[in-house]
């Protein structure tokens, strides 16, 4: 999963590079103005920065979750149930994995946004060629191309989170329901114990 | 020193199961060592399962206390181990 996402950003880090690449207007002293691609490049590099840290985050939250619950040495409670490291697991797996697909799903609702706007714009840079009110046709075409490739990266994004919600609500129940059940169970204890 | 606002079942459950698994009942420090706990954050465990009658410090021949698991103690372990399952033990199978 950790890799997937840093592909994809890779992927858009990469497609900023390439805007930069086909900048008609490089920045330079003489030329100081920062054209359309300039700010796409910037854009997207930080962007792809932005989905590199997330990776990470989710990385550290989880090892916080674990240190929190695991630093402490196995324990075995009874002789046939599960531990009480194996539901320390299970429930801390249940947390990283729905916080995994959640993050997922906004990742690729924004790619897609994104993607569809640059979509559009390229469409109507495309127009423009077209009715002789714009530039010329290749150096016009690059919003349409990091567009497409947004949506697809997104779709992609998309449907791997989709799936992974499926099996998550299939398999297990939420992690709200997991932790009701544990509250009540504290809870009990407490007042009977 | 502050009681606990809201103990931790692990904690707990972990003090009394270490208590439980040894062969000879330990002392504090013995306790404290094995269950992997601070000394602060021990004494106020400690503290919390002695008034709740889940454990209890018995003498040793002249040397220092021990502490041993109560009955009540020994319920509330199994009672937790039966819960937990309940819990999470029907709904997953035993991860790796």
């Amino acid at each position: 999963m950790v890799g997937f996402l840093r592909a994809d950003a890779i992927f858009i880090i990469a497609f900023g590079l390439s805007t930069l690449v086909q900048s008609s207007e490089p920045w330079s002293p003489a030329n100081p103005y920062l054209g359309p691609s300039w700010f796409a490049f910037v854009g997207f590099v930080v962007f792809g920065i932005a989905i590199l840290a997330v990776p990470r985050a989710l990385l550290r939250r989880s090892q916080r979750w674990h240190t929190r619950r695991g630093k402490l040495p196995p324990l075995d409670v009874g002789s046939s149930g599960p531990t009480l490291d194996t539901a320390t697991r299970v429930f801390g797996q249940m947390k990283k994995e729905w916080g995994t697909v959640y993050a997922m799903l906004a990742v690729s609702i924004l790619l897609l946004l994104i993607g569809l706007l640059s979509v559009g714009d390229g469409l109507a840079r495309t127009a423009a060629v077209t009715l002789g009110t714009g530039g010329s046709l290749p150096a016009e075409l690059w919003p349409l191309g990091l567009g497409v490739g947004l949506v697809a990266s997104g779709l992609a994004v998309w449907v791997w989170a989709s799936a992974s919600f499926n099996r998550l609500r299939r398999l297990a129940p939420s992690v709200e329901t997991v932790d009701a059940r544990f509250r009540q169970l504290e809870w009990t204890f407490w007042q009977r114990y | 020193m502050e009681p606990l606002e809201r103990p931790d079942l692990y904690v707990v459950v972990r003090l009394l199961e270490t208590v439980r698994s040894r062969e000879a009942p330990p002392t504090r420090t013995q306790l404290q060592i094995a269950s992997g706990m601070n000394y602060s954050q021990f004494e106020r465990y400690l503290e919390l399962t002695l008034r709740r009658g889940l454990l209890k410090l018995a003498q040793d021949r002249g040397g220092p206390p021990i502490v041993e698991i109560t009955p009540k103690g020994y319920d509330a372990l199994m009672f937790l181990a039966r819960g937990l399952r309940e819990v999470v033990g029907s709904q997953f199978s035993t991860p790796p």
